[in-house]
């Protein structure tokens, strides 16, 4: 059993903190996360460094973090600039 | 510098931009299609969608790429210029400006569809034989119009091009692998060299809101392939500082890519590390794995998604056997576009800037006036130091002066415009004639004249000019003319609008003079002051309402909006021949040559630009209407003597035989400014009053003295206006 946290719909710079702090939260509670992209229309680089830095913090914690249903804007973006793997199917 | 000031900047030079295409379409109508021309014309666009990109102008950006690929067929002798595609590429010309000021907010997004569509035929016109079926409307080919706001990613897949819309792509649910087959927009040659793209943003990267991602995805646009992010400089989770860019990207980009092209779209950036070197593309795809493995290490400092081709990329090969771009390009901070060498003469300076160095430059002028006067006082007036000193206070003025001077051309660039629209809203056909464009004025008269002189244009082409049938049957040619010129004359510049059309029909202008109660029935008119009516107020001989000068409330607005840049407006017409315009303006309105006139103990000025003569009044040329109202006969014309003093409420002079009368002429006519005294002729720095304190009627300004006193500066014509409310002190 994962816990799923809804993506904001703009992930632009500013919503870099926001992210990261919720992100630091979970992160702490050592369950499986999953991000829901279903509602994202746009995404920065900012949030786009914030995601793949949790990810790393969470591998390094052992603990599952994937983004599961990344819209099309979403996974158009993420893909261009080079992070395909991030919006890869998510783990149940 | 901020974004916005950086954006700002881009729209400036959209603008020149724009003013140069204008020029080279004329060119190109004159003959005059050479390579440079296109050249030219290609580059500019290429700024304009280089710049929208960068700034996230969606629709501009998507126009100017559809448009440019027709100017580099064209540029590479896929096509030729024939009429035809002169006027595809003009009207796409128009549609690119009104996108331009879509994106700066000063209008609606425009329907640019059917230029799409002629531009995407017109880009087949060569290349396809007739046989083959007709060229798909733009708008179903590539890069549908987004709907969104500029900067909504959603746009971004529209941008993509068709397979981004592809079925699979709409899949949407979990299937990322049917998404990522998006990546392969384009099969990247096998074997082919490209270029190597290395760009990591500055670490304050998204200071003022910039966007990385957006310039990143304009490159892919631009053909960009392998795309590999470098995210080594990821620090751990709880070392993020959000605010702060740590990755940097690797790509491949086809050498049909300009380098200058690829550097363009860095154009705005600061401090970014951007390195684009040559070379041998490996014979077979280098990555992009269909679904790349993530390393996922423990170790936090080490790279989260590492693709081979970012760590470990060979160095780059600098053997490409392109002689144009061989030299070695080190990774560089800020680009410096290597098509800069013009820029190299001229330098972008802040209006504020320049404005205050005006008003320093002004200062110095009245406190060399003030040192002039009291070294004068003490006897040493004429010393070669004060003079020289007065000397170089002129110069540096001039010099000052001159750098806020513009062209007039970048109003008169506007007009061939005005006149194609012009052209296709009455049927008429209109020939331009343009002279003097390289006539310069202060650009504050630049930024004001466009809106009188635009309406004069639209003015003598919806009234003045007549239709082909009725030209045919007068006996002209087809063709009206209509000609535009600039030139300065005497320290003024003179605008002439001038059309050989039906001409003022004077005895219909009088009629609808006596109908709206302007004029009396019984009034004696010369054909002058009939000519002149057409600037009352609410004035119009529109027989119909057209949209395209408007409601006929038009050229009394003209008249106010050049009087208030200081000049005058005048027309002077032959019925049946042609009705011609002239405006007169001063060249600055910083500074303006007066006559200082003493009233009671106030000092004046009067702008020499009104004055006609000075004289002294003999008894007998002085004629009362009573005891206040005086007419001077000056050499057999009579004129109305206003009182200066009485209009101004200042104590004065009242015995005419001991004053100056100054004959002076505006707009409404001539008139006699009755003061107590000439003082002196001279440039003066024009003060504000409206900015300093407030209007006042009568008062265009002020100035100071040499001895530093206040001296107001005559609005002849607002006085002449006040002398008309108190008509018992004038004639």
């Amino acid at each position: 059993m994962s816990r799923i946290e809804l993506l904001p719909a703009v992930l632009d710079t500013a919503a870099a903190k926001p992210l990261a702090d919720m992100l630091h939260e979970r992160l702490t509670e050592n369950e499986p996360l999953q991000l829901d992209g279903t509602a994202v229309t746009q995404i920065g680089q900012a949030c786009l460094q914030v995601l793949l830095s949790a990810r790393q913090a969470a591998a390094a914690r052992n603990v599952t973090l994937s983004i599961r249903e990344p819209s099309e804007a979403m996974t158009m973006m993420v893909t261009l600039a080079g992070c395909a793997d991030l919006v890869g199917k998510a783990e149940d | 510098m901020d974004l916005d000031a950086i954006q700002q900047m881009f729209f400036q030079e959209s603008e020149e931009g724009l003013q140069a295409l204008e020029s080279c379409f004329a060119t190109c109508r004159e003959g005059g299609d050479d390579a440079e021309t296109i050249n030219t014309i290609f580059r500019a666009v290429h700024s304009i969608k280089g710049g929208a990109g960068a700034f996230g102008h969606e629709h501009l950006q998507t126009f100017a790429h559809h448009y440019e690929s027709v100017l580099d067929q064209l540029r590479s002798g896929g096509l030729t210029m024939t009429p035809a595609l002169l006027d595809v590429l003009v009207a796409a010309f128009d549609t690119l400006t009104d996108h331009v000021a879509a994106a700066q907010g000063e209008r609606s997004t425009p329907d640019d569809s059917a230029v799409l569509a002629a531009l995407e035929a017109a880009s087949h016109a060569d290349a396809a034989p007739p046989a083959e079926p007709p060229a798909a409307p733009a708008a179903a080919v590539e890069a549908p119009a987004p709907t969104a706001g500029s900067d909504d990613f959603d746009a971004l897949l529209g941008l993509l091009g068709p397979e981004a819309s592809a079925p699979e792509a709409a899949s949407g649910g979990d299937d990322f692998d049917a998404l990522l087959g998006l990546l392969d927009l384009e099969p990247a040659p096998a074997a082919t060299p490209s270029w190597r793209v290395r760009v990591r943003p500055s670490g304050n990267g998204f200071a003022n809101g910039s966007e990385p991602l957006l310039l990143i995805r304009e490159l892919s646009r631009m053909g960009a392939t392998d795309i590999a992010v470098d995210a080594s400089d990821l620090p751990p989770f709880d070392e993020l500082d959000v605010q702060r860019s740590y990755l940097g990207w690797t790509m491949d980009m086809p050498t049909e890519v300009a380098r200058e092209d690829i550097e363009a779209v860095f154009e705005f950036v600061d401090g970014w590390q951007i390195d684009i070197s040559q070379e041998e593309a490996p014979a077979a795809p280098v990555e992009q794995p269909e679904a790349p493995e993530v390393s996922v290490e423990p170790a936090p400092p080490a790279p989260v998604v590492t693709p081979p081709a970012a760590a470990a990329k060979p160095e780059p090969v600098e053997a490409k056997p392109n002689p144009v771009e061989t030299k070695p390009t080190p990774a560089v901070t800020k680009t410096a576009p290597p098509s800069a060498e013009a820029a190299a003469a001229t330098i972008r300076v802040e209006l504020d800037k320049l404005d205050r160095l005006v008003n320093l430059v002004g200062e110095l002028v009245i406190t060399q006036a003030m040192l002039a006067q009291r070294l004068s006082e003490h006897g040493l007036g004429g010393t070669s130091e004060l003079t020289s000193l007065e000397n170089l206070t002129r110069e540096l003025q001039d010099s000052a002066m001159s750098i806020r001077a513009q062209p007039m051309k970048t109003v008169f660039n506007r007009v061939p415009r005005i006149i194609r629209e012009l052209e296709a809203d009455t049927g008429k056909r209109v020939r331009l004639q343009v002279e003097g464009e390289m006539t310069e004025v202060d650009k504050t008269v630049v930024e004001r004249i466009g809106e009188p002189l635009t309406h004069l244009i639209r003015n003598a082409v919806d009234h003045g000019i007549e239709g082909p049938q009725d030209r045919i049957a007068a006996g002209k040619p087809e063709e009206g003319v209509l000609r535009v010129a600039a030139e300065q004359r005497s320290g003024r510049i003179v605008i002439t609008v001038a059309d050989d059309g039906r001409g003022i029909d004077r005895a219909r202008v009088r009629a609808k003079a006596v109908e709206r109660g302007i004029v009396a029935p019984d009034a004696n008119l010369s054909e002058e002051e009939i000519d002149n009516l057409i600037f009352a107020p609410g004035f119009s001989t529109a027989e119909k309402v057209s949209n395209i000068s408007g409601r006929g409330v038009g050229m009394d607005v003209v008249r106010r909006n050049v009087q208030a840049l200081g000049g005058r407006i005048g027309v002077s017409s032959r019925f049946g021949n042609g009705t011609s315009f002239t405006l007169s303006l001063p060249l600055t309105l910083a500074v303006l040559d007066g006559m200082i006139v003493k009233v009671g103990d106030q000092t004046f000025v009067i702008p020499l630009g009104n004055i006609v003569e000075s004289l002294r009044a003999q008894p007998e040329q002085l004629s009362y209407l009573s005891e206040q109202a005086a007419i001077l006969d000056v050499r057999g014309t009579q004129l109305p003597v206003l009182r200066v003093g009485p209009l101004l409420d200042v104590p004065a002079q009242t015995d005419p035989g001991e004053t100056v009368m100054i004959v002076v002429e505006s707009d409404v006519g001539q008139a006699v400014m009755m003061v107590d005294a000439i003082e002196d002729q001279r440039q003066v720095v024009v003060k504000s009053l409206e900015a300093n304190y407030r209007a006042i009627p009568g008062v265009s300004g002020a100035t100071i003295l040499g001895d530093g006193r206040v001296a107001l500066i005559l609005d002849v014509d607002g006085v002449m206006f006040q002398a008309r409310r108190k008509p018992a002190l004038a004639a």
